[in-house]
């Protein structure tokens, strides 16, 4: 990794910093710093962790435990493995877009509030679509360095302004056309600056194979996991498929038979094309030895 | 000299009773969770007071459009081989016009992070039993010693809240206003055209041009909500109450066998019946093609919902 030296411009220090990196924190006195421009930013915050590592191992395996296909002692016999803290920054986006008619100044209007990880390499399981719950922040303050791994902002705010603002435009300018030809466009979308979130990286291990789980530090919800599936759930997964799709080209047959004696045939056909649909669930966890949970909304 | 404009903060009242009641209140009386109360864990629980607007807005649209409607209509004709049916299309040009006004309550919660979908019906509880809620207490009155939980801060000035608002009226007023025009357009369609039925409609031109205003702003209004995560069979689940009355609002239940196994039963028999006739229809050919097409795609719709209903992982409870 190719290092640069940077000089904190309220401190006076110099600490070094991966080439990539476009946000820097000081480690000294805490502020963050646009290292192409030495700008200072005000809003940097810090979620608080809330819930501590064992509450996080245990929401985890509670999570793997309740999934169909995880074995039933599961719970019993997991032992946690390596753990870590992962402050992951995210950046914070106003996106306020108006497109002015002559006689109505907000013919179209879009506006919105979104986050966008500022990492280009998040802990695994973790997207944009992750919605953060509610709940306290303070003020970024650099001892948080040294309870876990610190993520720094590796992407441009700039770019991802545009990500951020989508279709916004388009929308904007589609609802004004409905008043006039010519709408101006007035952009006020800003960035308003970073977030560092805790996440629980936790991992465990189910008869010597590793397990991998991502937990948010501040409320406790497993946002990602991945579970064992069992023997005898993967038995009973692949026996459900058998017995779906014979039931339904029997019942299918008799279906068919009783409405033409010649279509018993057909009927058998068809249970059995519609139990395929059926059939799908059941082997994508039967096949495989892993399963993922992924947080839904 | 100017003077800061400081927007009112309201707080309602959190219930009385201590959370743990609230949580075991719902365990007793839930008609599911009560079979297995016994085996039913705590884990954790804690307040939150979540900071919300409430804006009144009334969104006006004058509207106009020029419509192409496809009618049909179904003829008895007389042939060589005796009578049959056909079916017979034909186009009109339609011209609607009108105005549409309508008054809208958004809440806007004044943080930047997007909501998670359980505070969706905690907010619209609120809204639902607002003059059933305890009334909310101005900031400077509020006795901290009763509040329990943590008490977010808004992020979101007025202004802001007032714009998300306005915007979110006229894009519900703008999907209103498309399906009053498609109805208008299908009844002039069918006025002028008696026997004849409007089977489709597209748009040569559309304008939806939307005006709103703000008729009225809430206080900021901090919303109290007990958040409780409990355990059955070492399974986690979580369950999100009304803090101001103890209702529950959200819950994540555990699946019973039973239903498992009737989903399995569901969809074997889906499969069957549905698929089999289906094909069978298919296969016979004549009228009753197109109805085996949509029985087998029925079918198959059916099993693959089903099968993924027997093995999912919880039940999601919401207030209805």
């Amino acid at each position: 990794m190719i290092l640069r030296k940077i000089k904190c411009p309220y401190c006076g220090s110099e600490f070094h910093v991966p080439e990539t990196v476009s946000i820097a924190v000081c480690p000294y006195c805490g502020s963050t710093v646009w290292i192409e421009t030495g700008e200072m930013f005000k809003e940097h915050y810090i979620y608080d962790i809330q819930v501590e590592y064992n509450q996080a191992y245990t929401n985890a395996i509670g999570i793997a435990q309740r999934q169909f296909a995880s074995p039933e002692d599961l719970s019993l016999r997991a032992t946690p493995s390596e753990g870590m803290l992962h402050f992951v920054p995210l950046y914070l986006f106003h996106v306020d877009i108006r497109a002015r008619c002559p006689d109505n100044p907000e013919a179209g209007i879009e506006e919105k509030w979104v986050s966008l990880l500022a990492t280009s390499n998040p802990p695994k399981g973790l997207t944009n679509s992750y919605k953060f719950p509610t709940r306290g922040r303070r003020f970024f303050e650099p001892r948080i360095l040294e309870r876990g791994k610190y993520h720094q902002p590796d992407r441009d705010p700039r770019d991802l302004l545009e990500l951020a603002i989508g279709r916004s435009r388009i929308r904007a300018l589609e609802e004004a056309y409905n008043e006039c030809d010519n709408p101006r466009l007035q952009d006020n979308s800003k960035w308003l600056g970073i977030v560092h979130y805790p996440f629980w990286q936790v991992g465990y291990k189910y008869l010597g194979k590793d397990y991998y789980a991502l937990v948010d530090a501040t409320d406790g919800t497993v946002v990602y996991l991945e579970y064992p599936i069992g023997s005898k759930k993967r038995s009973l997964l692949l026996g459900g498929s058998v017995a779906l799709v014979v039931a339904g080209m029997a019942i299918g047959s008799i279906i068919g038979y009783y409405i033409d004696p010649t279509l018993a045939g057909a009927g058998s056909v068809g249970g059995f094309v519609s139990g395929l649909a059926g059939v799908i669930n059941f082997l994508e966890l039967g096949v495989s030895r892993k399963g993922t949970y992924r947080l839904e909304g | 000299m100017s003077q800061a404009y400081i927007h009112p903060i309201v707080l309602v009242p959190g219930v009385s009773t201590s959370m743990d009641k609230v949580f075991y209140q719902w365990t007793n009386v839930d008609k599911e969770i009560s079979k297995i109360k016994d085996q039913v864990e705590l884990k954790s629980i804690e307040s939150v007071y979540v900071p919300l607007y409430i804006v009144d807005v009334y969104a006006h649209s004058r509207y106009k459009g020029e419509a192409v409607v496809t009618l049909t209509r179904v003829v008895t004709v007389k042939t060589k081989q005796g009578y049959t049916t056909r079916t017979e299309t034909r186009h009109t040009i339609v011209y609607v016009s009108g105005e549409y006004d309508k008054d809208f309550r958004v809440p806007v919660i004044a943080r930047r992070a997007p909501a998670r979908k359980t505070l969706v019906p905690l907010i619209q509880y609120y809204l639902d039993s607002i003059k059933n809620a305890p009334s909310p207490i101005p900031l400077e009155n509020v006795e901290w010693d009763n509040v329990k939980g943590q008490v977010l801060s808004p992020e979101i000035l007025p202004n802001e809240a007032e714009l998300y608002a306005r915007d979110l009226s006229c894009e519900e007023l703008h999907s209103l206003v498309e399906d009053r025009m498609t109805t208008e357009a299908m009844q002039m369609a069918a006025v002028q055209h008696p026997g004849w039925t409007p089977s489709f409609v597209s748009w040569e031109y559309k304008i939806i041009p939307c005006r709103s205003e703000v008729i009225r702003m809430s206080p900021i209004i901090l919303l109290p909500m007990i958040h409780a995560v409990y355990s059955f069979q070492q399974r986690i689940y979580q369950a999100l109450f009304a803090g101001w009355d103890g209702r529950k609002v959200y819950s994540e239940e555990p699946v019973s066998s039973t239903s498992r196994k009737l989903s399995f039963l569901g969809a074997i028999l889906s499969s069957g019946i549905l698929g089999g006739a289906g094909f069978a229809l298919f296969q016979h050919g004549g009228d009753g093609s197109l109805l085996g097409v949509i029985l087998l795609m029925l079918g198959m719709a059916g099993s693959y919902y089903l099968t993924k209903e027997a093995i999912k992982d919880v039940n999601i409870e919401t207030l209805e």
